[in-house]
Order: structure tokens, then C-alpha cells, then sequence
């Protein structure tokens, strides 16, 4: 994959200075999209939530962009917005969560599968998603951003304000840990 | 390139960062290198795994269309402030739609259908008056049916949850629904397509509500390995289960001895993954024969348990100004508003969002433990899923068979473990009678006080109310509303009358006594003094309520009277304020020849 290019490419972060205009901003923001949509999903394995936080970052980001300054890039800028919006909407969750029923908070899976991993019905996604929900909050974040295919490890690494070889070992970890608890469903073994 | 070196590059050279240069060196390294190729391998195989997992990724463009509603209302918010934002708002989420739907999905399945929500009607059943508990024995199969086989009333709904399938396959496919309560009565499920009913055949239909119970998880585990972590801190005991019940688990330990483990005894029981084919919430599943378009509406109408409503009344009581008087003699006659409100609770497991609600007032003829199938399908004829005629924000009634339907004018969301009010009906300006009564059968000191009100459009009401309880304010001293009293009323139809008892009147008491008898042959004659002490600022008028044997044939007294029925005389007994007054019954009776007995004036309304 050519994901060097995505990350530095486009008009968006080069040159010039003081506020972007209005077009060039917009360009920058609705490009970050399924970037920052992917990143979500990866926190949250549902598109649904996924696609609504997603929304709610860029409008967030399109309407501070006053706010923006051009020491970030934009991406690393509608990321951190997007962690945001995603860090609230646990603590949203949570408030909603005191309601739970007894019955829910007393049953011995606490991860439930989304969803979609449901809809489908497929093995593959529910134990993808417990597999994900087991993963460390911290490995799970550096996964989702770098597997979002929007950031290089550099600029993860800016956003959450820690050494590049942080980041990189825990993205490593965790795709260690999701290869090993998944092997079962490896191309090899399945034919 | 030794192997520290390749190492630490080996996440740039997954992730695409390396130059050419590098990322070549690092590929002849691991070709010789088995530790770091299998490293390599296995990076590569997670990235491969999350990329699979994202295969599920609904194709942009259709799912970006949506914008949810949370966000539309935004949208709208914005538009008032700015059009010109809005509009390069707009731009911006289309050219990202745009963007989006340019990315060829490479894991996209075309096979999988795509399903979104796309209303939900709730119409929520009030507690029967028949509702019995239901006798013998039978198997329950889910909350609803249990609750119901313990005779507490489980709560009763008809739902209807339409949703639309994208990418439905020709021929025969497989279809699932999640959202599903947990109180669901599976007999009274119903799937239709709404747009092309008849090129669609529903060939079976399942309910799936094995759910990852704690017991459920076990019964797949028997046979299987588990580790339990004792209380006490002890090592975990690592075997494979044999059986279980309530209390023990047994279990064949790794080095051949089985053992009893006490489950009081056990902290937690570990498996190694959840079992397949256990779901985490309750589901229906559909096997259908497809003939129509790709893209499909479909109805599931069911009934469901868990979800109740009843009516709360808040009745703010304007006293009457200046009561008392001459004008105390017809009675007093209080003002008042009435606000009535559906309280509904939602346990049924699901949050039903912007939903649209209707409340049904009556009582149902319910068949415990199952409602009969006919009953459901005369139901879900009688209640429509309306499509934008909804309007206004409160709830409007109308007659539906023999009970009354209360609709709501908008969709409002119904959160599962949720008690949520909402206003009914009002009412001001009602005129109530309040009246005095002593009837020394039921109390023999103390005097009741009954408010008495036509339910009437003349009278500022005219609405039919379901049955609930009503909750009396009325102002203290300070002229702040208080509550006073609560009393529960039954379903009253327009043009009833409604009575309200509220208890005991502090300041007026009570006394009666037989004061004389006597006999002569069959004839018996008796008298009863009855005794009424006011210490009210105001004068009022008590009605005694006399019990005197069905042969009476003869009474008199002081006070008006009159017959209410056989053997119950009503005496009306005006006091002043701060004075006393004695009422004197004296009656004849013969059992052998008596009875007969009329009102002197007539008989009161």
C-alpha cells in the first residue's frame, strides 16, 4: 500500500502562512474523512458510531478552523479533534451506562460484539472485535490512527506527544497480539 | 543489515514508510533470516486481519447519505445562523461523499446485505383489570413469558420496526435482525416486504435467544477446558468440565483426579474465547426467497413484554374562595386543573429511538401465558404505522374497538431501563363538589371527603381517562401548591361522573349511638342520634349514611332525608361553623310484613 503518499501528499499542509481560505480548508477537512472515519471504526469496531463521530469531528473542524494554526498539518489537526470527539463520546456512553440492567452488568462477556459484527453473524468479525477490545487502550489507539491510513508514525507520534519508537512498538505489539489470537483465521489455514 | 537493525525497521517497512533502498535491504535480510521473517509474517498477517475486518466497511457513499439525525438538527441549527456556512458545509460533506464513493471498495462483499433501521412504531397496552396469573407449569422461553407465569404483569406492546434492506440477493438469502427486546413473544413475530409483498416468500423463521448467559457459555464448555480462580486467592485450577449445575461444577482435572468445586467457592471461571453460535443479544432470522428488487423495506410486527404505561393525574385544587355560608347548603364547590400524564417504563431490553408512540387505554382480553395470535393479528390491523401524518406535540385520542388510542404528534425516544412522562390530556376550570360523608360502618369518628366531577366539555374536561392514579394539590397557607392526597381512579369515559375519595376531614367529628328500641309483637322501633361537630371557620353539609334493616317501612327525622337504596338512608345535615349538630333517626321495621320504605321528598340524584 501506498500509504507514504497519502500521508504527505495533497495541497494541504505545504506553504504559506496564516489561515487557510475557505476552499482550500474545506478541501482539507472533507479530505480527512474516511481517514479519520477509519481511525473511529478502529476504536469502536462500528460504522454506524464510527461514521457519526466521524461527521461530528469534521464539523467540529470546519467550524473552529479558525483555530487551526499551521504548526500541524491539518490531518494530525482534524485527529486530535477526532480523539476528542471520540473520548466524549465514551464518557456520553458511561453517564448512559449507570442505566444498565442488572442482568447486563452481571453477564460474564462484558465485551459485546457491535452491531455489525453481529449482523453479519460472522465468527471472524466477533472474535476480531473481542480481540480488539482486549487490546491495551494505549496500543489500541496508535493501532487504530496508524492503520487509518492517515498518519505516519512521525506525526502519531507529534499528536500524542511521545517518541516515535512509543508509538511504533505499540502499534507492533498489538498487531503482534491480533496475529497470534487470530491465527486460526490466516488465508493458510483456512484453505 | 543484521537482525537489530532489520528489526527496527520492520514496522516501516509494513506500514510503507521505508525508501526503496531500505525497504530492499530489509527484504533480503529477513529472506535469510527465519526469526525476522517469521516477525515480518506475522505483522503482515495482523495488518492483513484489520484490513478483512474493515471489509465489512458499508460502501461509502450509501452509508455517508444519512446524516444522522443528531447532526441534521445541527445542520438546521447552522442554516439559521449562516445559509452561506451551511451551504459550504453542505459542499463539504458531498465532496467527501463524493471522495469516498470514488474508493473502490477492494473488501467489499457484494453478498452481504446491508440493513438500516428506518422507523419504529410502539403502541404500548395498559394493564388489564383481568389480568390473572396464569396457572400450571409452562416452559418459559424468555423474560416476557416468565414474568407472565408469575403473575406480574410484564407490560404489553405491539411493535412495528420497519427496516431497509440494501443488497438483498435474488433467491434465497439469510436476513437478521438485532434490536431485538428480550421480552419478545415469538408467536405474534410477523415479517412483510412493503414495497413488493409478492415477490417475497419467507420460507422460516427463528428466534435466536440463546444468549451468553452465564449458564449458556457453560453448556458449551462442557467437555471442554476452563479455569477457575477460587476466593480464597488459591492457585486456578485448570481441568475440563464435566457437568454443572446451579451449585457445583465438576471437573476433570489435567492430572486425572475429577473434583466437585463448590461455585460459592469460585471467583471467576475463565474460557478460552466465546463460543461460536452464541449470540449477545436476542435476534431474528429469516431464511427468504427473493424475487423482487435488491433493495427492500420490511415490517417486523411482534409483541413484547417489558414495556407498560399508565396514567398519572395531577389534579391542582383552587378551594372555593369563600366556602360556607348559605351558599354551603347545595355544597361547596371547588375549582380545578387537571393535568393527566402517560408514565411509561421500558424494560424490555431495547431502546426504541424516535419512536412513534401510541398509548392504548381499556382492558385487553389477554390468553396467559401466550396472547392469542388472533388477538395480535386484530391488533396489528387495527394500528397503523403512520407515515409523516404524525403532527402537533402532544398526544391526540381516538376510539379504537373497544378501547381508546392516545397518539403522539412526535417521535420521542423510549431508552431501555428508562421511566419516561409524558403529558395526555389537561383539563382547567373543572367544577368539583365537595362533599362530607359519615358512615359509621366504615369509620365511626371521622368524616370523608368525597369530590364529586361530571367529565364533561361543559365541565372543562370531555376526554376519556384511563385508569390511573390522581395526585391532589392544593395550596397551604402560604399559597404554595401541596400535595395533599392520592386516590386511584378506573378508565371514565366522557359524561361519567368521577368521584374522588380523599380521606378524613381533620375538623369535623363524629359520634352516633342507639338511643332507644322497643318492640311490640313483630314490630321493632328504633332510634339513633348522630352527632356532627364542626370546627371549621365555615359551615358544611355532611351526609350520614345510615344502615337500617331492608323491612324498614317507617323512618323520620329532623334533616332531609331520602332512600339511596334498600336498607341505606342518606341524611343531609347542615352545621355551622364551630357548632354542633345531632341528627335523630327513628325507623320501624317488621321482618315478618316490613319494607317498603320511600323518600318523603322524592328521590335525590
Amino acid at each position: 500500500m501506498a500509504a507514504g503518499e497519502s500521508i504527505m501528499g495533497g495541497a494541504v499542509n505545504v506553504g504559506g502562512t496564516g489561515p487557510l481560505d475557505a476552499d482550500e480548508m474545506r478541501a482539507a477537512v472533507s479530505d480527512t474523512g474516511p481517514a479519520v472515519r477509519r481511525f473511529l471504526f478502529g476504536m469502536c469496531c462500528d460504522w454506524h458510531v464510527a461514521e457519526d463521530l466521524a461527521q461530528e469531528s469534521l464539523l467540529k473542524a470546519w467550524r473552529s478552523r479558525a483555530n487551526f494554526n499551521r504548526r500541524a498539518n491539518v490531518r494530525t489537526w482534524v485527529f486530535a479533534i477526532a480523539r476528542n470527539a471520540w473520548v466524549d463520546y465514551l464518557r456520553r456512553k458511561r453517564v448512559r451506562g449507570v442505566e444498565e440492567t442488572m442482568e447486563q452488568a452481571a453477564a460474564t462477556i462484558s465485551r459485546n460484539p457491535g452491531p455489525f459484527a453481529l449482523a453479519s453473524g460472522r465468527e471472524f468479525s466477533v472474535q476480531m472485535e473481542l480481540a480488539m477490545a482486549s487490546l491495551p487502550p494505549d496500543q489500541r489507539e496508535a493501532l487504530a490512527m496508524r492503520e487509518a491510513d492517515g498518519l505516519s508514525f512521525t506525526e502519531i507520534a507529534r499528536l500524542l506527544e511521545l517518541p516515535v519508537a512509543t508509538v511504533k512498538s505499540r502499534v507492533r505489539y498489538a498487531l503482534t497480539k491480533l496475529a497470534r489470537e487470530l491465527r486460526a483465521f490466516a488465508p493458510e489455514h483456512a484453505s | 543489515m543484521n537482525c537489530d537493525r532489520a528489526n527496527e525497521l520492520l514496522m516501516d517497512l509494513v506500514y510503507g514508510e521505508l525508501s526503496e533502498q531500505d525497504a530492499q535491504a530489509v527484504e533480503q535480510h529477513t529472506s535469510a533470516c527465519e526469526k525476522c521473517a517469521a516477525e515480518l509474517a506475522e505483522l503482515r498477517l495482523g495488518r492483513s486481519l484489520l484490513a478483512r475486518q474493515r471489509g465489512d466497511e458499508p460502501a461509502g457513499a450509501s452509508s455517508l447519505l444519512v446524516i444522522p439525525k443528531r447532526l441534521r438538527w445541527r445542520l438546521r441549527r447552522f442554516v439559521a445562523s449562516s445559509a452561506a456556512v451551511a451551504a459550504a458545509i453542505v459542499i463539504g460533506v458531498t465532496v467527501w461523499m463524493f471522495h469516498e464513493s470514488t474508493i473502490p471498495s477492494v473488501h467489499a462483499n457484494p453478498g452481504k446485505a446491508v440493513i438500516t433501521q428506518t422507523g419504529v412504531s410502539l403502541t404500548i397496552i395498559s394493564r388489564p383489570d383481568n389480568y390473572r396469573a396464569p396457572r400450571g407449569n409452562e416452559q418459559q422461553s424468555n423474560r416476557g413469558d416468565y414474568l407472565m407465569a408469575r403473575g406480574i404483569w410484564p407490560g404489553l406492546a405491539l411493535v412495528r420496526d420497519q427496516r431497509l434492506v440494501r443488497r438483498l440477493k435474488k433467491g434465497v438469502s439469510e436476513i437478521s435482525f438485532t434490536g431485538v427486546p428480550s421480552g419478545i413473544l415469538p408467536d405474534t413475530i410477523r415479517l412483510r416486504g412493503v414495497d413488493h409483498p409478492d415477490g417475497l416468500s419467507i420460507l422460516e423463521q427463528n428466534y435466536q435467544y440463546d444468549l451468553a448467559s452465564a449458564s449458556a457459555v457453560l453448556k458449551r464448555y462442557v467437555d471442554k477446558q476452563i479455569t477457575i480462580v477460587p476466593k480464597d486467592g488459591g492457585k486456578p485450577v485448570t481441568g475440563v468440565l464435566v457437568s454443572f449445575d446451579a451449585q457445583t461444577l465438576v471437573v476433570q482435572i489435567a492430572d486425572g483426579g475429577l473434583r466437585n468445586i463448590d461455585r460459592i467457592h469460585t471467583r471467576s471461571i475463565g474460557f478460552a474465547k466465546l463460543p461460536s453460535g452464541l449470540l449477545t443479544r436476542p435476534t431474528l432470522v429469516w431464511e427468504l426467497e427473493n424475487r423482487a428488487a435488491r433493495k427492500q423495506n420490511f415490517e417486523v410486527a411482534y409483541l413484547t413484554g417489558g414495556l407498560n404505561w399508565r396514567a398519572d393525574y395531577v389534579l391542582k385544587l383552587k378551594p372555593a374562595v369563600k366556602p360556607g355560608g348559605e351558599n354551603a347548603r347545595p355544597g361547596i364547590v371547588d375549582t380545578a386543573d387537571l393535568v393527566g400524564y402517560a408514565t411509561i417504563t421500558n424494560n424490555s431490553g431495547v431502546t426504541y429511538e424516535n419512536a412513534q408512540l401510541k398509548l392504548m387505554a381499556g382492558d385487553v382480553n389477554l390468553i396467559p401465558p401466550e396472547i392469542s395470535i388472533g388477538v395480535a393479528e386484530y391488533y396489528y390491523k387495527g394500528t397503523r404505522f403512520e407515515d409523516g401524518k404524525l403532527g402537533g406535540r402532544g398526544f391526540k385520542e381516538k376510539s379504537f374497538f373497544e378501547y381508546h388510542l392516545y397518539t403522539l404528534g412526535r417521535a420521542t425516544t423510549i431508552a431501555n431501563a428508562e421511566t419516561k412522562q409524558i403529558e395526555l390530556l389537561s383539563g382547567s376550570g373543572i367544577k368539583l363538589n365537595r362533599g362530607y360523608v359519615y358512615d359509621p360502618r366504615a369509620n365511626r369518628t371521622a368524616v370523608r371527603v368525597v369530590s364529586e366531577f361530571k367529565n364533561t366539555e361543559e365541565n372543562g374536561l370531555g376526554k376519556p381517562l384511563p385508569k390511573g392514579i390522581v395526585r391532589l394539590y392544593a395550596p397551604d397557607p402560604e399559597g404554595v401548591d401541596s400535595y395533599v392526597s392520592q386516590v386511584s381512579i378506573d378508565h371514565t369515559p366522557v359524561n361519567e361522573k368521577v368521584r374522588l375519595m380523599w380521606g378524613h376531614a381533620f375538623d369535623i367529628a363524629c359520634s352516633s349511638k342507639d338511643t332507644k328500641f322497643s318492640r311490640n309483637g313483630n314490630d321493632r322501633h328504633q332510634t339513633v342520634e348522630y352527632q356532627i361537630r364542626n370546627h371549621k371557620e365555615y359551615d358544611v353539609t355532611v351526609t350520614i349514611i345510615a344502615h337500617v334493616p331492608a323491612s324498614t317501612y317507617k323512618a323520620g327525622c329532623q334533616y332531609s332525608w331520602h332512600v339511596r337504596q334498600v336498607g341505606m338512608i342518606e341524611i343531609d345535615v347542615f352545621v355551622r361553623a364551630n357548632s354542633a349538630a345531632t341528627a335523630t333517626l327513628s325507623y320501624s321495621y317488621n321482618n315478618t310484613s316490613g319494607g317498603g320504605l320511600t323518600s318523603p321528598h322524592g328521590n335525590k340524584e
